[in-house]
């Protein structure tokens, strides 16, 4: 199968990936609109608590609220991208995963389709809290919203990446949530979304750099508000690495998963 | 291989089996099996036989363990796309998007098939299976009949040479199933495509099928036509049920024999008689007919069923309650190959109410 097919045959599956995901409306504003309550919410509440020298950041952070917005970011494509490889069990159990089999677009085109469609809509996400920062009183560099948008749009794959890898092993609905419900939990804590990981003991911090996320939330808040532990070029490379490994990990698992 | 040749599917050899444990089993074991183009073929047996391991492996989503098949003209394991291309299947389970619209289930098919996309033409086809007005709703919507006329029709999108039908009438009720039936017959004879189909209801091979297959046990048992294994299989019977005023079950079973000898030149090989729960006397008379009796069979019957009750109408103590003639079915002839009769096997008519609960419980964000 040469590469246009190939090509043709992602689009259609992203095609419906996006259409399943705007189909109920209100299911996809909440979604849009969760990652604007935590900040609201919480952002403000600790906005005064919080204090922000104590943290070792150096002098340019100063506002928790700046500070918080690209880690929330990260956790809400955490959370939503790894339901996104849901979807692939779903068209399991509903079978119409099977019908995708049989036809003569390649088991690749399958999942690449798939996980683009949850890191586009993971995107659209971004790009609303990344719109409303203003508002919230937030300056964002915006010179660097799209390297924060690429950042944003790979985090999305190796999520729905480690989801879909999760489900070609997992035939069951519930089992799937409570293992996601495991994966997730310390992945969004270790990342440094609501503080750094510095505060933490440090063996702890040590399993942090095995943390996609933690490179993803760190490049985010690197690119969007100029304060990141590590420098930006290698949040990016791991990111990528991430991104990358896990995106083929899934489709190798995908690949070789048999029975319908 | 040509195009051109006679036979569509053609399997040499063609084997699958799993390793559980320590246990081997063959599900489809060692099939040669010749589909002529432009016939409806059932694939009939039990549950478990192979008869969708095998069908799986026909449309390259199973991978045989040794052997292999050529579907039309395509060896399926080195030219799965063309065989892609050149086949429509319908699952035993659902295969439809629930979250799209009918109409939207056409399109996606129509995508990945590499068909242009025409509405009009889409919507001709779900007119073909009287879905026409519900193009724009959604498949969730849609009752088991329905979702089963959507499936077959969008196997039919692509123009494939050959539509595969796994259990096509599972768990639909009966006015249903008749239907489908009609659909089937109709693509067949309109379209002139190949139909396979699988099925475990005795009465849906014997009514579309022009030729069948038993399978069972991952084997090949038989394979003709309905009408000519029936015929092969010679298991005709009496059932004369008798009402007797005095006991003495070697006097009926003489007096019949001798009037049978006398009436038909038969030669009755055994009269099994049991009593029935009306107190009749139940004699069941197997007959092995020769090829000129079986020719003249229904003219013999009414001249038989006459000269029996002629003759029985000298003993005042014996009355005829009824007489039967019963030619051998489908049914017979699946006895006689596996020594098993076919279980109808329960389905499960909630089967999609089960599978909408657990999705709403699970209350998936993402979708």
């Amino acid at each position: 199968m040469n590469v246009k097919k190939n090509a043709k045959a992602i689009y259609i599956i992203w095609r419906r990936g996006i259409k399943l995901s705007l189909r109920y409306k209100i299911g996809f504003l909440s979604h849009l609109g969760q990652p604007l309550l935590w900040l609201l919410l919480l952002g403000t509440g600790l906005r005064q608590s919080v204090s922000m020298s104590s943290m070792g950041l150096g002098s340019g952070a100063t506002d928790y609220m700046a500070f918080m917005l690209p880690g929330i970011i990260g956790m809400s494509l955490l959370f939503s991208s790894m339901q996104g490889g849901m979807r692939i069990l779903w068209d399991k159990k509903f079978g119409f995963l099977k019908e995708m089999m049989v036809s003569p677009i390649s088991r690749i085109s399958i999942i690449f389709g798939n996980n683009l469609s949850i890191a586009t809509i993971a995107i659209l996400q971004g790009i609303v809290v990344i719109i409303l920062a203003p508002v919230i009183g937030v300056n964002l560099n915006l010179f660097y919203i799209p390297l924060a948008l690429v950042f944003i749009f790979m985090l999305g794959l190796t999520f729905t990446g480690v989801g879909v890898a999760i489900s070609t092993k997992i035939e069951d609905i519930g089992a799937f949530q409570g293992i996601q419900t495991f994966l997730t939990l310390p992945l969004f804590l270790l990342s440094s979304a609501f503080f750094p990981i510095a505060q933490l003991p440090h063996p702890v911090q040590i399993i942090a750099y095995f943390n996609p996320l933690f490179y993803g939330v760190d490049g985010l808040r690197g690119a969007l508000i100029g304060v990141s532990i590590l420098p930006m070029w290698l949040d990016f490379l791991m990111v990528t690495s991430f991104c990358v490994g896990l995106t083929l990990l899934s489709t190798l698992l995908f690949n070789k998963s048999e029975g319908l | 291989m040509n195009q051109k040749d006679e036979y569509i599917i053609q399997t040499l050899n063609l084997t699958k089996e799993y390793n559980k444990g320590n246990i081997n089993i063959k599900a489809v074991d060692a099939v040669d099996l010749k589909i002529r183009r432009g016939e409806i073929f059932g694939l009939l047996g039990p549950n478990g036989a192979g008869k969708t391991t095998l069908i799986h492996m026909l449309c390259t989503i199973l991978r045989p363990t040794s052997g292999t098949a050529f579907v039309n003209g395509f060896d399926i394991l080195k030219e799965s796309g063309k065989v892609r291309k050149s086949i429509g299947i319908v699952f035993q389970d659902p295969s439809t998007d629930d979250e799209l619209t009918a109409y939207e289930n056409m399109e996606f098919h129509a995508m990945i098939y590499d068909v242009p996309v025409e509405r009009e033409n889409i919507l001709d086809l779900l007119r073909l299976v009287e879905l026409g007005e519900r193009a724009d709703s959604f498949v969730s919507t849609f009752s088991g009949g329905m979702r089963r006329r959507l499936e077959i029709t969008r196997g039919l999108l692509h123009q494939p040479e050959i539509l595969f039908l796994d259990e096509p009438t599972l768990g639909l009720d009966t006015q249903t199933r008749h239907k489908i039936w009609e659909y089937i017959r109709e693509i067949a004879t309109e379209r002139g495509m190949t139909i396979i189909l699988t099925t475990h209801y005795m009465e849906e091979a014997d009514s579309i099928c022009d030729r069948i297959a038993i399978i069972d046990g991952g084997k090949i048992k038989a394979i003709g036509s309905p009408a000519e294994m029936k015929r092969n299989l010679n298991t005709y019977k009496f059932i004369i049920k008798l009402i007797v005023n005095h006991s003495g079950e070697e006097f009926e079973k003489e007096l019949v024999k001798s009037i049978m000898r006398r009436e038909f030149g038969v030669d009755i090989t055994d009269i099994n008689i049991t009593e029935n729960s009306a107190n009749e006397v139940v004699l069941e008379i197997d007959l092995k007919l020769d090829d000129d009796a079986r020719k003249s069979f229904d003219d013999l019957l009414i001249e038989a069923l006459i000269s029996v009750k002629e003759a029985l109408k000298e003993f005042e103590n014996i009355e005829i309650s009824t007489i039967d003639l019963h030619k051998p079915t489908l049914d017979d002839v699946f006895m006689h190959y596996t020594g098993k009769k076919l279980r109808e096997e329960k389905p499960q008519p909630d089967h999609y109410l089960r599978m909408l609960a657990s999705r709403k419980k699970s209350g998936v964000i993402i979708r």
